[in-house]
């Protein structure tokens, strides 16, 4: 799976966006693409019997009963996402990618994504489906060492892209692969900074500028980071974010809270989280 | 690591948790009465041990959904430590046993549970269920006929009320049942109020009130060392029994290591030591529990029964919990086993017998597992020692002797016998290109063969050892060494 972008779909209302901006990335890349589809076990157990009362083979009964529901319960999800993953192949193809690999695994997609190993990109929706914002994310996020595209429902190919530079050690070197991917060639870069000194943006500033992409950096004080940024975002027609993600650990973001967790509910446009 | 959890471990699967948590917890404690009485202890000891282990465990553990608490396999450990040295002593060999079981833990010594075949398994599980099943009898002897008729009447409860309601566990059914029925007939019948002391307030922190020397270490070290054996075997066991019904993995060292824990734990607030149960567990997944939050409910919700409903539990009558005992006894035993013992090889079958009678004769599941485990490995060399073979072929004055397969000490004295030194020859050629010497028996084994044949005046060449073989002889070999052949010859 070295240096491909995985595009994760499910048959929701995001996985067309997710193929068209997986499509993209792609293409910006130069890499090839794999639709991944994850046959999960997150529904209630399919046995459920509150009598509390165990006889003779009890044990061995439950098994066989769960092996024989589950299995039939399998049997259909995965040949659902198999027409899933047909359908997303077959879109792929309108937007010229006909050679797509198709994935299909069982487990949780947070590990399955982990052991992928060396991806280029993912590629997931944002909306859950129970949620606006989808469960999976944060932990799917939290366990990747690789670049996360966070898209929303409607896809427009980005042009204007908004950096969100904190002036961090994290951030900086965030600011570094920037410059060496060619995601963003070619793309009209605003190098965002909310409630920091001025000198630091000017610093960032200057490493994309003598990396060659066009900037126009600015400084916005407000209470909060995330309404600053999605309201310049909103005003200047952003349509990808790029942001490092999950700084901190869970505990903090338990008591203080976690910038990337707002932007995820807030933002209208893509996300690429950098970890 | 050890508190590492996901949300889906918590709240995956709320609502099948909370309801199966709830259902153990009704399960949990006639066990947990029941298991103090065979330890000789107040039913509040093992009450205690019943609501804080799951409760430790839900957030330690390595096997989600799994049940741990107090238990009649390690019950029946601490009979004698409490008749001779009282509960005090018992809280101590419970701190020890869960520094041990925390050792274990560490030592990753969880892995060691692959040489547990499963006909051991079985056997324990079996042995297990007898065990239980006599720790009932004292209840049913010398009493009248009125428990007969209880008892009968739970276990009619128990497995008849399901085809009326399958919403309300039948074992509370029967619990409430029975007592009502003795309270108002005013039977004369034990109950649990006569068997001891029942919790009346929520448990406070106590350290064992013991002497600190080593008199007293040498006196609870025996039965710790046993305790943390028997607890973690019964919960790798159990764990991967869970493991194979929810079709899910778990994590054995942090579950030896939370093991551990949760028996430090649970002795400092005056409990006995418990390890993961088979019965609760089949009950819980059973029920739909999955996740934490099971485990942590049935804790909570038993120690606000326990607590709040106190008067009332003094009232159940002894019979009420036998019969749900019986029904847990019943659930544990692998009836299938019996059937199978006529499929099954006899080896195994002999295993799984052997393991169920040991445990029987001695009330010690570590014996019976540790018999099991040596018959097992016994049946396993003896067959591999059969994958060994030997052929000769005579060409002028030089006979070739082929070896193939597998030569150690269960094999080394039949690879012996192949030889026939009787016959008067210039050159014998001992071909082992595709044989494998595995241990020091089968190489004096081939040792004695050369100088045997060397002492016959026959010239021997051993032919194609293969690098594995080499390695071994080279180690251990004599043969090439005139020194050492002096040595071994000293005596002839």
């Amino acid at each position: 799976m070295n240096n491909t972008v995985i595009a994760c779909v499910d048959g929701s209302p995001s996985t067309r966006p997710v193929c068209e901006y997986a499509a993209w990335a792609a293409g910006k890349l130069d890499v090839p693409l794999a639709l991944m589809h994850v046959l999960e076990k997150n529904d209630p157990p399919a046995v459920s019997d509150l009598t509390g009362a165990i006889g003779i083979d009890s044990r061995e009964q439950l098994t066989e009963e769960l092996v024989r529901v589950e299995g039939e319960r399998s049997r259909l999800l995965m040949a659902q996402g198999k027409t899933v993953l047909a359908d997303c192949a077959a879109l792929l193809k309108q937007c010229g990618y006909p050679d797509a690999q198709m994935l299909q695994k069982h487990g949780a997609l947070d590990e399955i994504l982990a052991e992928l190993g060396d991806i280029r990109l993912m590629v997931l929706g944002r909306r859950g489906s129970h949620n606006p914002v989808g469960s999976h994310l944060e932990s799917v996020i939290r366990l990747q060492k690789r670049p996360v595209l966070v898209v929303p429902e409607t896809f427009s190919p980005p042009s204007q892209v908004m950096f969100a530079y904190d002036g961090s050690e994290a951030s900086r070197e965030n600011l570094n692969r920037m410059t060496v991917s060619p995601l963003l060639n070619g793309l009209n870069c605003h190098l965002i900074m909310v409630n920091g000194e001025a000198e630091t943006l000017k610093d960032a500033q200057e490493i994309l500028q003598s990396a060659g992409i066009i900037t126009e950096a600015r400084l916005l004080n407000d209470k909060s980071v995330t309404s600053a940024l999605c309201r310049y975002a909103d005003e200047n027609d952003i349509d990808l974010t790029v942001m490092g993600a999950y700084g901190h650990s869970r505990l903090h973001r338990f008591f203080i809270g976690s910038h990337t967790a707002e932007m995820l509910a807030e933002s209208r446009q893509p996300l690429l989280m950098l970890r | 690591m050890l508190l590492s959890s996901t949300r889906k471990d918590w709240l995956g699967n709320v609502r099948g948790d909370v309801l199966a948590g709830i259902v153990v917890a009704l399960a949990l404690i006639p066990e947990a009465i029941a298991f103090s009485i065979i330890a000789g202890v107040d039913p509040q000891v093992g009450l205690y041990s019943a609501f804080c282990i799951p409760i430790v465990m839900a957030f330690f553990g390595g096997r989600p959904a799994m049940i741990s608490s107090s238990t009649g396999a390690m019950a029946l450990l601490m009979v004698t430590l409490v008749k001779d040295h009282g509960l005090q002593y018992l809280l101590a060999a419970s701190v020890l046993t869960g520094i041990f079981q925390l050792i274990a833990g560490y030592l990753k010594l969880g892995s060691l549970m692959r040489y547990v075949s499963r006909s051991v398994v079985t056997g324990f599980v079996n042995a297990l269920a007898i065990l239980i099943f006599m720790a009932q009898l004292p209840e049913l002897t010398n009493v009248t006929w009125h428990v007969y008729a209880l008892t009968a009447a739970g276990l009619g409860i128990i497995y008849l009320f399901p085809y009326l309601n399958k919403t309300i566990p039948s074992p509370l059914v029967c619990i409430i049942v029975l007592t009502a029925i003795s309270m108002w007939l005013h039977l004369d019948v034990r109950t649990v109020g006569d068997m001891g002391k029942l919790p009346d307030s929520l448990p406070v922190f106590l350290i064992p009130d013991i002497p600190l020397n080593l008199d007293t270490l040498l006196i609870i070290l025996p039965y710790s060392a046993g305790l943390a054996v028997v607890g973690l075997l019964e919960s790798m066991m159990t764990a991967t029994i869970v493991d194979d019904m929810t079709d899910t993995p778990s994590d054995k060292n942090r579950e030896c290591k939370a093991q551990g824990i949760a028996n430090i734990c649970t002795s400092f607030i005056g409990g006995m030591a418990g390890c993961a149960m088979i019965g609760q567990s089949v009950i819980n997944v059973k029920s739909g529990g999955r996740g934490r939050l099971s485990t942590l409910t049935a804790g909570v919700v038993l120690l606000l029964m326990v607590v709040f409903l106190r008067d009332w539990v003094s009232q159940i009558p002894m019979a009420a919990l036998v019969a749900v005992m019986i029904m847990v006894s019943i659930g544990t035993f692998s009836w299938r086993s019996i059937a199978n013992l006529r499929t099954h090889p006899v080896s195994t079958s002999v295993v799984m017998l052997a393991t169920v009678a040991v445990v029987v004769a001695t009330h010690n599941l570590a014996f019976g597992v540790l018999t099991g485990v040596l018959i097992a490995s016994l049946n396993f060399a003896t067959k591999v020692a059969r994958f060994m073979a030997v052929s000769s072929e005579l060409k002028g004055d030089t006979r070739t002797y082929t070896v193939t397969g597998q030569v150690f000490f269960a094999s080394a004295d039949r690879f012996t016998s192949h030889f026939d030194f009787r016959e008067a020859l210039e050159r014998v050629v001992i071909d082992v290109t595709h044989a494998h010497f595995w241990d020091i028996t089968s190489v004096s084994a081939l040792d004695r063969i050369v100088i045997k044949f060397r002492r016959e005046g026959t010239e021997v060449e051993i032919r194609g050892m293969n690098d594995a073989t080499r390695t071994i002889v080279d180690r251990f070999g004599v043969h090439d060494k005139p020194e050492e052949v002096e040595k071994l010859m000293g005596g002839h």
